[in-house]
């Protein structure tokens, strides 16, 4: 099977971290990696940023609030911009 | 083809008047720690012209012959999603640099491979420099560099840029490459998913040839994650996490609350209050408007900012330092439990801060049902509002417990949400399928300072606009219920118990009898609690304010009115009465605002269903943890 597809697989069959992934589709974590990339690079996965506080401003200053989206999502906690 | 590439130079060496070479990878694989090494001390840093982009550039002599070297921006592949890696790629594909110099992370090889496949694809003559052989060793990954040149048909160069060895070996490689007479590269894209496919596989195939991974170690970072991670150990985690949290936001915020309150209520109170009596001491309106409205209202809804500040920054520590990516893991293990949809969990965990955006952000949920299904729950994820009423409650009727209180009412909004999901599922969302989920781990790291305080700070001052808009609106308003006599008497004149707020509030009081708590003060706040939750503080403290104005009003004399009534109310049983209260809090109806956003989001129909389902939910949970716990005994 294409790699992407495993991947895509994988996260259909419940993996929900790129680890998960690795493990079920039984990939090298570096290859689930740049797999990844290229759904995020191609927009197949959509990426939010998550808070867990609304900040000062209200919902209209919220960055969740205009989000409609029909990819899956991966979502990045905290301020850290890279991933392993 | 431009005619520069037919004349046997690249674009921008004819630009530049020399041969360039590039160093390209991805970020923090010794990029520009091989460049210093390969330029030594000639190299500047400056934005690439006519761009924002910092490039690294140096003219460096190699074999007798000038070359401009660039360090170009971190980039794993060359389709660019940055500016700065379309920079990149513009001057390896588009102006075709004369060689390049692709720096490989030997304990993480495939994620840079990829990178490689494409330079190969485009035929730029490419030097390969290994780096990062150390962190593989210590990581028990063995690179055959041997088999990995065969494989590449390029010269791979073990190198360690910091000490300096191999960078000779590179120099000499480079020399090599242009020597090689010079070709157009071929211009591709790089955006079809099938042809990645295929460099991903031929990326498989070349690792399976070269690396050997029989003695490989695991990182801490993996070894801590297989168990912050797992369903139960990591739930275990997470729950000794949340208590360290309440107990030691309660903990410490006690006795700055404690100041806080004095210098409000008995400070500014009574210091505004002794202007008035001297102003205009025929209007005891204005007192009662000024002192026993505003001040005691809003200021004992102040007093919590050192509970949300410590709250909040223990919030943003947990953040920064990358705890929170594999919380949110654990929680989607119970989500799967719950039966939503994976993508639930981003409002979800917004809900934990604000019901309101958390509803909006229902819209990243693809599927309509799915959709609907999570803004039906929302509502009973534990917003930061009625942390401040948990807080003030479990502060006065359990003392030093109040932390593990607050920690349990959290846990009974995971709860709800759990239970409210599977009987929303039953009853009106019945086989909807899940959708996939994928959550990023980033690498642990010390919290910084800046991070840590910039978010807190904005946070709070969330907290402070609230108190100083919706709340203080409020607050008049209800005052302006207080002063309106039902039973005779003139305007602001009348005992709050005969006034239209207190009338509305003994009218509603009875529905609270089997849960234990049918005062018509705790009936009345949680009535203007649908405005807002923190409203159910300031409305206890304005009730108690204005029913005795000739005494003195702080946060004792509140707590022991409050003790009092529920002590009555339930019969002698007030700690089950107010657990009972506690519950119905997290489970009723959070604001207006939440409301309005489903209605927006969902229309009249699901709004009112959502409503109307909350209170009879939060009704009989109240009465059951009421009447279960007085036949048990507790008192």
């Amino acid at each position: 099977m294409d790699v992407i597809a495993q991947i895509r697989s994988a996260m259909a069959a419940g993996a929900r971290t790129r680890r998960e992934i690795a493990q079920i589709a039984q990939l090298d974590a570096g290859i689930v990696d740049v797999g990844v990339d290229l759904l995020l690079r191609a927009h197949a996965i959509d990426v939010h940023a998550l808070k867990f506080e609304c900040g000062a401003g209200g919902c209209g200053n919220c960055r969740q609030a205009e989000v409609c989206v029909p990819a899956p999502v991966a979502l990045r906690l905290g301020p850290t911009t890279s991933t392993h | 083809m431009c005619s520069e590439c037919q004349s046997g130079t690249s674009v921008i060496e004819h630009t530049l008047g020399r041969p360039v070479v590039a160093l390209v990878g991805r970020p923090n694989v010794g990029k520009s720690t091989l460049f210093s090494r390969l330029a030594g001390v000639h190299r500047k840093m400056g934005n690439w012209p006519a761009t924002t982009v910092e490039v690294g550039t140096s003219i460096v002599s190699i074999q007798g012959r000038d070359i401009e070297l660039l360090d170009l921006p971190g980039t794993s592949s060359l389709s660019p999603v940055s500016p700065d890696e379309q920079l990149a790629c513009d001057l390896v594909v588009d102006e075709g640099v004369d060689a390049v110099v692709a720096v490989v992370d030997a304990s993480n090889i495939a994620r840079c491979l990829y990178l490689v496949s494409q330079l190969r694809e485009i035929q730029a003559p490419v030097v390969v420099a290994l780096t990062m052989g150390d962190v593989a060793d210590r990581r028990g990954i063995r690179v055959d560099v041997e088999a990995l040149q065969r494989e590449l048909g390029l010269p791979v160069i073990p190198v360690v840029p910091r000490s300096g060895q191999g960078v000779e070996a590179v120099r000499n490689a480079i020399a090599s490459a242009l020597d090689e007479p010079h070709r157009p590269h071929r211009v591709l894209h790089f955006d079809d998913l099938e042809q990645a496919d295929e460099r991903l596989r031929w990326v498989g195939d070349v690792m399976a040839t070269v690396i050997d991974r029989s003695d490989e170690r695991s990182t801490l970072t993996d070894r801590v994650d297989r168990i912050v991670t797992a369903p139960l150990l990591g739930t275990v985690v997470l729950l000794a996490v949340l208590w360290v949290v309440f107990q030691a936001t309660t903990t410490l915020a006690s006795p700055v609350q404690g100041a806080l309150d004095d210098l409000i209520n008995r400070g500014l109170g009574g210091l505004v209050s002794g202007w008035i009596n001297a102003i205009a001491p025929a209007s005891p309106w204005l007192r009662g408007l000024v002192v026993d409205g505003v001040i005691a209202g809003v200021g004992t809804l102040l007093t919590f900012l050192p509970v949300m500040s410590i709250m909040f920054l223990l919030l943003a520590l947990l953040e920064d330092s990358g705890y929170m990516s594999r919380a949110a893991v654990v929680a989607d293990h119970l989500m799967r439990v719950a039966g939503l949809p994976g993508k639930a969990l981003l409002p979800l965990l917004v809900g934990f801060g604000c019901n309101v955006p958390a509803v909006s952000s229902t819209r990243s949920v693809g599927d309509a049902r799915h959709r609907l299904l999570t803004g039906l729950v929302v509502p009973f994820t534990a917003c930061s509002a009625r942390l401040a009423v948990y807080v003030f409650v479990a502060g006065i009727f359990f003392g030093d417990r109040a932390g593990t209180v607050v920690f349990l009412m959290y846990l009974v909004s995971i709860t709800l949400v759990v239970m409210g999901s599977m009987l929303f599922r039953l009853a009106f969302f019945r086989g909807i399928p899940r959708e996939p989920l994928l959550i990023e781990l980033p690498p642990y790291r010390l919290p910084t300072t800046k991070y840590v305080f910039a978010d807190a700070w904005l946070r709070v001052k969330g907290f402070l606009q609230e108190a100083g808009g919706i709340v203080v609106s409020t607050v008049l308003i209800v005052w302006l219920l207080m002063s309106i006599p039902l039973a005779g008497g003139g305007f602001a004149q009348t005992p709050v118990a005969d006034s239209a707020y207190g009338a509305i509030s003994r009218a509603v009081a009875p529905v609270f009898a089997p849960a234990g708590f049918d005062d018509w003060h705790t009936a009345g706040a949680l009535l203007t609690g649908f405005v807002a939750k923190e409203v159910v503080i300031s409305s206890w403290a304005q009730n108690y304010a204005l029913v005795d104005s000739t005494r003195h009003f702080n946060r004792a004399s509140l707590s022991a009115d409050l003790k009092r009534d529920f002590d009555r109310s339930s019969g002698g049983h007030s700690t089950a009465a107010v657990l009972a209260f506690l519950v119905f809090l997290t489970a009723y109806t959070p604001c207006v605002a939440t409301v309005g956003a489903q209605r927006r989001e969902f229309g009249w129909r699901w709004a009112a269903t959502g409503v109307v389902s909350q209170l009879a939910f939060a009704w009989l949970i109240a009465v059951l943890v009421y009447q279960v716990l007085r036949l048990i005994g507790v008192s």
